[in-house]
């Protein structure tokens, strides 16, 4: 730009037919006009050929109405600086930043690059009905002195200099106000707290910047199939969502064609909006466009703009649109990236104090019972469960097994996991009673897991050693197994609902002789492992696991080795999708 | 313009322009011109007073047709700007210039 004006300036403009021989002609008025503006021959030799290659372009891919229109030159020539607009009726393009060259053996394709070369700003302003080419050139001969003014016309020259200067000052002044306004917008994005009423507030000013009478920003919703309205200048209007599968015909909404199709859709009294358009619904609908927002390829938005009378929008308010809407879609894609990185931090947060809270809930050591030995095992899988299991020695010198699995992840089940363990801890004068104790943890339990749609599944075993007998309650959990040595496995399923589904729920007990001189307990994440096939390792084979053990007589930790060999080697690697938690408990006494 | 066979050399000369009005018959007179034996074709650009993109894309054109039997294109006095262009476009390796 300009960091001056002179105020001596020569200007030519010309309309010319859009065909390649009026090309030729006006490159060479051109080269006239600026041999009379002084500029020197290799300044006019490249002025001749970027104007050629702009005009082939104009007319080269000029739609077939445009091609029916002139193509309009306007050319200025100041002390310092020589300028030349081209306005075409071509589908437009998006102007690349840097063009590339292309394969050395390729007969095409290196227009762009030579405008960009031999010039010293290149812009492209995309309009409805046109397009206009903008190419600035510092002259060599800056220093030249300005054309002498003759005196028998100094004052019409004086007058047209003056008028040049006015719109070179009013489109600086336009420039500046966008740019303004968008370093303002760049600079509250960040530190605001109410993202609904900012966008709000800065839909207003792109009215006043733009001249228009209406526009709206949609986002992209849910998996990204829908646009919902974010914002928009009429603060009453909230249009229906619309929907981003069969966008392609005419009859659906701009916006929804803008997204899917990447490129502006425009709409006029020629192309008017669907009548089932969202959009129709703010009444006069003249003329405008819908501006999909794509950060690299990513759809973040659409940005419409719109008049309520015929007159499009010209060329510079086109591109004051597009850059703010582009603009605004880097700051919303920012945004979401930033609050993404927040989510994640987070989470990761929570997945600590969650796995926390996991190892606080497992003993540390099982308690060391005259008689009986205890292992248990415990194994998170890739997001933190809610698995637990506990051993706890009772008043009446028996022993009282826990297992338990709180429905879901993360640190909601492991708050539950260790809530449950308290109460459990803290009622242990009920472990004689397993189905009255689950009774009680569910009604203790029921009101915070429904508010929070979890529920618990849990197995109780009471062990009497004085009677030599085993008393199981379950709720909604695996059955108890326990294995005698001759590899008989008893199954003990107990059928109460899991704990926080029904108010008042009852747990019914099963007492069984402890012939069976080991017993194991455990979460469905034992039985329910996968491999890489995906198939179930399933009851049966802990079963058939459990029995050989029985029938071997293996200890505890043996068994436990065991059950941990069956899950490494039946998984294959495969991804953990649950917790697993068991315990194994054994009668020295019997062994 | 104006052709001299010059056994294993083509001249090809008296080229006013070679822009996107003039490009495609310089490109058909040059084809046609084209003999198997033409090791070198000449393109005197003395007289050219404007070389555009489509202009140059005839040049690679001929040069295709000259590399596939073996041969060369060689640029003759072109203009100072003309000159340039090659290097921006980073063809200069391709032609052989002799400059004005």
């Amino acid at each position: 730009m300009p960091s001056s004006v002179a105020i001596f300036a020569e200007t030519y403009t010309r309309q010319f037919p859009c065909d390649l021989r009026s090309v030729a002609e006006m490159c060479r008025q051109v080269r006239a006009f600026f041999a009379q503006a002084g500029l020197i021959p290799i300044e006019i030799d490249i002025w001749e050929l970027v104007l050629a290659e702009s005009g082939n372009n104009a007319v080269n891919y000029a739609t077939p109405d445009g091609s029916r229109l002139p193509i309009r030159v306007d050319v200025l020539a100041t002390g310092e600086w020589a300028e030349a607009r081209v306005t075409d009726h071509t589908a437009g393009f998006d102007f690349p930043e840097k063009a590339e060259l292309p394969p050395e053996d390729s007969e095409s394709g290196r227009g762009l690059f030579l405008i960009q070369s031999l010039t010293d700003e290149v812009c492209y302003l995309r309009g409805r009905e046109e397009n206009c080419l903008v190419l600035r050139k510092r002259r060599a001969a800056s220093d030249l002195p300005p054309p002498p003014a003759r005196a028998a016309n100094v004052v019409e020259e004086l007058r047209e200099a003056t008028h040049t200067l006015d719109l070179m000052t009013e489109e600086l002044s336009s420039c500046y106000e966008s740019l303004a306004a968008i370093f303002r917008f760049s600079a509250e994005l960040h530190s605001a707290s109410n993202p609904e009423s900012f966008l709000q507030r800065w839909m207003d000013q792109l009215l006043s910047i733009t001249e228009s009478n209406w526009c709206v920003l949609r986002l992209p919703h849910g998996d990204g199939t829908e646009l919902r309205v974010a914002a928009s200048s009429d603060r009453d209007w909230r249009g229906e969502p619309v929907r981003l599968e069969h966008a392609s015909s005419r009859a659906s909404s701009v916006e929804a064609r803008a997204a899917t199709q990447h490129a502006d859709v425009w709409f006029d009294t020629g192309s008017p909006l669907a009548p089932t358009d969202p959009l129709a619904s703010l009444g006069e609908t003249g003329s405008g466009f819908a501006h999909p927002l794509f950060v690299k390829d990513v759809m973040v938005g659409v940005l419409t703009a719109g008049r309520r009378s015929r007159v499009p929008f010209e060329a510079g308010q086109v591109g004051i649109i597009q850059t703010f809407g582009d603009f605004l879609g880097i700051q919303i894609h920012s945004r979401q990236m930033l609050e993404e990185q927040i989510r994640t931090r987070i989470n990761t947060r929570d997945l600590e104090i969650a796995a926390n809270i996991q190892r606080a809930l497992l003993p540390e050591r099982l308690p060391s019972v005259p008689g009986v030995s205890l292992a248990g095992f415990y194994r998170s899988a890739r997001e933190i469960g809610g698995d637990y299991y506990d051993a706890l020695p009772t008043e009446d010198g028996n022993l009282l097994l826990i297992v338990a699995d709180v429905m879901g992840k993360g640190l909601p089940a492991a708050m539950f996991a260790f809530m449950f363990r308290s109460l459990v801890r803290a009622r242990r004068d009920l472990a004689s009673r397993p189905g009255e104790f689950l009774a009680w943890l569910n009604q203790n339990l029921l009101q915070e897991l429904d508010r929070a749609e979890m529920f618990i599944t849990a197995q109780l075993a009471y062990l009497d050693y004085q009677r030599d007998e085993i008393r199981v309650a379950g709720a909604g959990h695996p059955p108890f197994l326990s294995v005698n040595a001759a590899g008989k496995v008893r199954e003990l399923r107990s059928g109460g609902p899991p704990l926080g589904i029904v108010p008042g729920a009852e747990f019914p007990e099963e007492t069984h002789p402890l012939d069976g001189n080991r017993c194991l307990m455990f979460t469905d994440g034992l039985f329910e492992a996968r491999n890489l096939n995906g198939e179930l390792l399933g009851l049966d084979a802990v079963k058939c696991n459990l029995s050989s053990a029985g029938s071997a007589g293996e200890p505890c930790d043996v068994i436990q080795s065991r059950f941990a060999s069956l899950l490494h080697d039946f998984e294959q690697g495969a991804p953990t999708a649950d917790d697993t938690a068991f315990i194994v408990m054994a009668r020295n006494d019997k062994t | 313009m104006r052709t001299y066979d010059r056994g294993d050399t083509l001249l090809i000369t008296e080229i006013p322009t070679l822009t996107s009005e003039t490009y495609k018959p310089f490109k058909e007179y040059a084809h046609g011109s084209l003999l198997p034996q033409h090791k070198v074709v000449e393109v005197d650009l003395s007289c050219a007073r404007s070389v555009d993109s489509d202009g140059i894309g005839a040049l690679i054109s001929v040069h295709k047709a000259v590399c596939a039997q073996g041969g060369q294109v060689r640029l003759l006095q072109p203009a100072p700007l003309v000159a340039e262009l090659f290097k921006i476009l980073k063809l200069d390796h391709l032609f052989e210039i002799i400059p004005r």
